[in-house]
């Protein structure tokens, strides 16, 4: 196997705020490495200091102890030009700027490279144009930057940073303010420009479910003081995801890799039928916190789920022997919550 | 493309404009000579009224240029600040530069000890430069530019508080000196001091050109800016020096003009529809200079022997305009 080379990385790192007697201590004994080609999710709770991490990593706040390298360069030791040109950073939230096109706001990521007056040569238009066409916004180019929505004002965002030709982009919630769907996708766009163009994308997200469905590997944030890092799915295994995000209301669940609320009313129901209603079914059961069990673990009250050609119809069977047909699943959790 | 021939109208118009508005400037006034003997008169041709040569070269001749240079100089280092503290309400005198002067001239004309004998000017730049280092200094120890902008406007507070004591115990006829300094005026500028102020604010421009790209960058914000290689914490030294240098001249000899320094560049924005300083920088110095001069017109209330503060021009035409095209601007769509 290659021996993957790698980008950037924590030695030890503390980070923090502060100087002297006065300083305040987020997270120590921080190490980790970023290789090229991989997508790294950055996870944790609230308050656990991934975005002092980023900064620290990205540069802007000095390490309160220990080292951050990108490639064999302290990074605390490279001109603000050098430094530009190795790391790339979108910061989280949307700047409010008027007056800019989409273009020569992802433009501004050609700083680095451009003369004083900021000129474009023709490669530096090429390359803004590339990045704008990665992130799938160059139909939005002549349009003002304040116009656009949140979604697509995010990607423009990204745009400025692919623009800045770095080998490392690092990215402070990027996924905050979309809809599932634009999460997803954007998660793909960045690990699709990871794997193909051999950089390294280090991103906070506080959505666990998404990191650990999309990242190559997780960097684990627990405020506690432990830093865990590993593939997603290792890590769920060992339980360290459960042990850091579980609260005293929900859980994650290891066999389904949902996370679950622990409240429950207890009643047991059973659901049977064909797949998909099956499903949708015991998804709206589970929500409201019934207990799902299999007919043969003893008494419960049965749902039994026929699909003719064009209706389905759940069959309701009490333990009590009383049976109920209800045409709809707001019709069953209706009479459910009766009985119970 | 479409934008830059946008920009040539901008600036061919505005240009125009203030070519008229200077032409009737010298030819109205208090004294209304006319025109064909302003332009003989320009031409080096004899034959003219003596008086009327006088007013023209040394009075209404240095008054447009002034005005010119000083609308100018306090755009542009109004542009400088809204940039760099992210702040539409900023203006050339948010880092205290006018509160400064205004302690140097009133110590000098309330107290009217050794002071008074540097004459006005002097005093005033006294002041500003003294405010200068003080921000120079705080400059360099705080994190954040808003926490810079907080401490300038204390600043200015606190040494507006103290001229108010001193006005408190001063005699009125010294208190009326210092009020018509704070109404601000063209009119005060010789040639000679023209000499002083010219070069200064070019040298502010230029500057202000030079870190052009710097502010663009900084239009995202300070840890954006930051990430794209710009040197923050230069930037915003130098920019308080540009400031200073801008604001602190034209305040010393003409006042603390109020409200050009703010509006123009929201009007050069509305205008061209544009973030980009490149254009922005050379826009504001020009229509903030055509805008100085037309409130200088306006001031000397052509036919007639009367003159308005010119700071109450500024404010009492400037703002219903700029509050018309702000709420125009929201009205148009991007209400956020």
């Amino acid at each position: 196997m290659k021996q993957k080379s790698f980008l950037l990385s924590a030695e030890n790192l503390s980070i923090g705020y502060g100087k002297g007697g006065k300083r305040r201590i987020v997270a120590q004994n921080l190490s980790a490495t970023l290789y090229e080609g991989e997508l790294v999710c950055l996870v944790g709770p609230n308050g656990a200091g991934k975005t002092t991490l980023l900064k620290t990593l990205a540069g802007t706040q000095k390490p309160l102890a220990g080292k951050s390298k990108a490639m064999e360069t302290e990074i605390s030791t490279l001109t603000p030009i050098k430094r530009a040109q190795t790391l790339s950073f979108v910061l989280s939230g949307r700047p409010f700027v008027q007056g800019f096109t989409v273009f020569e706001l992802a433009s501004l990521g050609r700083y680095p490279y451009t003369n004083w007056r900021g000129e474009l040569q023709e490669s530096d238009k090429k390359t803004v144009l590339q990045a704008l066409s990665d992130v799938k916004v160059q139909h939005l180019m002549e349009r003002d930057f304040s116009e656009l929505s949140d979604g697509e004002s995010q990607r423009v965002l990204i745009a400025r940073a692919l623009a800045q030709d770095t080998p490392i982009l690092l990215l402070d919630e990027p996924t905050a303010f979309l809809d599932l769907p634009r999460k997803v996708e954007l998660l793909s766009l960045l690990r699709q420009y990871a794997w193909e163009k051999r950089k390294g994308v280090l991103m906070s997200l506080h959505d666990i479910d998404l990191a650990l469905r999309f990242a190559d590997r997780l960097w684990v944030m627990n405020p506690s003081g432990s830093f865990v890092v590993g593939t997603p799915e290792d890590l769920a295994l060992s339980g360290v995801i459960g042990e850091v995000f579980s609260t005293d209301t929900i859980h994650f669940s290891e066999d389904t890799g949902e996370w679950k609320l622990k409240e429950n009313l207890g009643a047991r129901v059973c659901v049977e039928g064909d797949t998909i209603p099956s499903f949708w079914t015991s998804r709206a059961l589970q929500r409201k916190g019934y207990t799902l069990v299999s007919v043969s673990q003893g008494s419960c009250t049965l749902i039994e789920i026929e699909v003719s050609s064009n209706s389905i119809h759940w069959s309701i069977t009490f333990p009590s022997g009383e049976k109920i047909i209800a045409p709809s699943i707001e019709d069953v959790l209706f009479a459910l919550s009766r009985s119970f | 493309m479409k934008r830059s021939s946008f920009v040539s109208i901008f600036f061919l118009s505005v240009f125009f404009t203030g070519c008229i508005v200077a032409i009737l400037s010298l030819s109205l006034g208090s004294v209304s000579i006319p025109l064909r003997d302003v332009i003989r008169i320009l031409l080096g041709d004899g034959g003219v009224k003596n008086g009327w040569k006088i007013i023209l070269f040394e009075l209404r001749l240095p008054r447009i240029c002034t005005s010119l240079v000083a609308g100018g100089a306090l755009s542009v280092a109004g542009l400088g600040m809204q940039t760099l503290f992210q702040n539409p309400l900023a203006g050339p005198f948010v880092l205290g530069i006018n509160a400064g002067a205004s302690l140097g001239v009133a110590l000098a004309t309330l107290l009217a000890g050794s002071l008074a004998s540097l004459g006005l000017a002097t005093s005033s730049w006294l002041g500003s430069t003294v405010v200068l280092i003080v921000m120079m200094g705080v400059a360099g120890k705080v994190k954040n530019n808003t926490t810079l902008l907080i401490l300038g406007l204390m600043i200015g507070y606190g040494v507006s508080a103290f001229v108010n004591v001193l006005i408190h115990f001063s005699s009125p006829e010294r208190i009326q000196q210092f009020i018509v300094w704070s109404f601000g005026s063209f009119s005060s500028v010789s040639w000679r001091q023209l000499l002083f102020l010219v070069p200064a604010a070019c040298v502010g421009f230029c500057a202000m050109l030079f870190f052009a790209k710097q502010l663009n960058a900084l239009l995202l914000g300070e840890a954006y800016a930051s990430t794209m290689g710009v040197s923050v914490y230069r930037v915003r030294l130098a920019l308080i020096v540009i400031t200073s240098l801008l604001a602190g001249s034209v305040t010393a000899f003409c006042g603390p003009v109020a409200f050009l320094g703010v509006a123009v560049p929201h009007l050069c924005r509305q205008a061209l529809k544009t973030g980009d300083h490149r254009i922005l920088i050379p826009a504001c110095a020009l229509s903030g200079g055509v805008l100085a001069l037309t409130a200088d017109f306006v001031a000397h209330m052509p036919g007639s022997a009367m003159v308005l503060p010119l700071n109450a021009v500024t404010s009492l035409v400037g703002a219903p305009v700029v509050i018309w095209i702000v709420l125009r601007s929201r009205r148009g769509g991007n209400v956020s």
